[in-house]
């Protein structure tokens, strides 16, 4: 199944911005801003670029995501659920003792999660070796790995970027979530990281930044990262943290917060739409 | 990798292999259970000169405390070779712990070893010296010079740290007078918990923990390190010889 119509997509990534916030809601907790930003990246990754088949979840060969910036969960089963991993229903059992639905994603609970991730900053690791594998074996599959920017501050994530660059892994595709903010406040502030797209650049990456909420220029992007031979390749996608829901954007007080009753009849009514 | 195929096995000083990657280990390796074999080396404070900093000596209490892990410590050159063929056919996460020290080859190519099953060397009773590591060749040097003073020990080399070898140990309680561990280790979390932990519910007996005693490494030539720590053969005879 790959959807290549931008308002197909678009509807589906509101579909799982609702399916985020309802998730949260009912857990109580969770973490809504960062998984709202990476809303339109999964959807396009899960419905237009990656080759993965929920009817074979296991194939050797299918393309693998990692999401590396664990917290944010509920996009990726939202994702999954989406696209017929497992039944929607089970997503009222997100963070529940009752269910699989981890608050960070588990492989061995959730079909169709790639990698075990909730200690920031060790995806991109995990990522390497698969990609490497892929060259080894030429199995040809490709490897996405996405990072938050607040993550990026965890040195692990330079180290493995090295590892990246050495072994010229073409096949893998990071992506930074750029949404500016992190649980304590805005990224500058706390750690200072200018020039994230300088970064990946001087750390032998293809670079490309765009708009990550806009569906058109990330399939773009994940094109143009499948051509580009001989190192890897690193988007910098500029996001709105908490996007789609006006009082939830740009800010963080809303990294790791589950909405009241009203607000989530807020979010669910501002979401009932797909908005242009 | 091993998530498409391969079989990754990550060797460096067990200081950094087990202390400096623990989170890694822990939530990327052991919580999803993955196929990793990580060989520290360098472990205890036989790395000599080097110092504290370089001196592993929780690595076991740490390893042993992580659901799905294996922990494994070689004792010699044939033990290790065994061990490290051996640990592939584990599927899931295992920490083998090897030392930096030149020790004396202990056991002949033929010798048999199981994950998991002690090696019982001798047959006395009149203690057990259970030891793990590059310590097990003082232990059986220990024996030998008792042997020569009448006094029969036997001694059990436990390689396999988790699982342990209960049945082996609990045995041991009952077969023998005194029961003393070794190890090139902290005696809090190692070895020496292990086998408390074990006789402390299946067989309550009197236990002599020797080890690292609480306490940093420090610079000097490994066999100066192991007099100064006391956990030479010497150190073992005086404590069989004790109460």
């Amino acid at each position: 199944m790959k959807i290549t119509d931008v308002k197909e997509l678009e509807r589906i990534s509101n579909e799982v911005r609702k399916s985020i916030i309802k998730q949260v809601y009912i857990a109580k907790s969770g973490h809504p801003g960062g998984s709202l930003s990476c809303a339109d990246i999964l959807t396009v990754l899960y419905f237009n670029q990656m080759n993965i088949d929920e009817k074979n979840p296991n194939s050797p060969l299918r393309d693998r995501f990692i999401l590396s910036k664990g917290h944010c969960s509920p996009a990726l089963y939202a994702v999954l659920s989406e696209r017929g991993y497992f039944e929607k229903e089970k997503l009222k059992e997100f963070r529940s003792v009752r269910g699989n639905l981890q608050g960070h994603p588990d492989m061995n609970k959730v079909l169709g999660v790639d990698m075990t991730t909730g200690s920031l900053g060790q995806g991109l690791s995990a990522a390497n070796g698969m990609a490497l594998t892929s060259k080894l074996n030429h199995d040809g599959f490709r490897v996405y790995c996405l990072l938050g920017d607040g993550e990026i501050e965890e040195g692990q994530v330079w180290e493995a970027a090295m590892t990246s660059y050495k072994y010229k892994l073409d096949n893998l595709c990071v992506i930074v979530d750029n949404n500016n903010l992190q649980i304590d406040g805005n990224i500058e502030n706390v750690k200072g990281l200018d020039n994230i797209e300088g970064k990946f650049k001087a750390f032998g990456f293809n670079t490309i930044v765009i708009d990550g909420n806009n569906i058109e220029q990330i399939i773009n992007a994940f094109n143009t990262a499948k051509l580009t031979k001989g190192k890897p390749t690193a988007i910098i996608a500029k996001t709105t943290k908490g996007k789609g829901v006006s009082f939830m954007e740009n800010e963080a007080g809303w990294h790791g917060k589950a909405p009241s009753e009203e607000e989530y009849n807020e979010a669910i009514e501002e979401l009932k739409e797909v908005k242009k | 990798m091993l998530l498409v195929g391969k079989i990754p096995y990550a060797s460096t000083f067990a200081v950094f292999a087990a202390g400096r990657a623990y989170d890694q280990i822990r939530n990327s390796i052991c919580y999803p259970n993955l196929n990793v074999k990580i060989c520290a080396t360098h472990a205890g404070i036989t790395v000599g000169e080097d110092g504290a900093t370089h001196q592993m000596l929780e690595d076991i209490s740490m390893m042993r405390t992580l659901p799905n892990m294996t922990v494994i410590v070689a004792s010699d050159d044939v033990q290790t070779k065994w061990a490290v063929e051996e640990i592939s056919k584990i599927k899931g996460p295992v920490y083998l712990r090897l030392s930096r020290m030149a020790t004396p080859i202990i056991y002949n190519e033929a010798q048999k070893f199981e994950i998991g099953k002690a090696v019982q060397i001798g047959e006395g009773t009149d203690a057990s010296i259970i030891a793990t590591g590059d310590v097990v060749c003082e232990a059986i040097k220990a024996k030998e010079e008792l042997e020569k003073q009448g006094i029969n020990v036997r001694v059990i080399d436990v390689h396999t740290i988790k699982p342990i070898d209960k049945e082996m140990i609990v045995k041991c309680a009952k077969e023998t007078k005194k029961i003393i561990t070794i190890e090139d280790h902290s005696i809090i979390g190692g070895l020496g918990s292990a086998v408390c932990e074990v006789l402390a519910e299946e067989y309550p007996c009197k236990v002599t923990r020797m080890g690292i005693n609480d306490q940093f490494g420090k610079s000097g030539k490994a066999e100066e390190l192991l007099k100064y720590f006391k956990l030479t053969s010497e150190d073992i005879i005086v404590k069989i010889k004790e109460n």
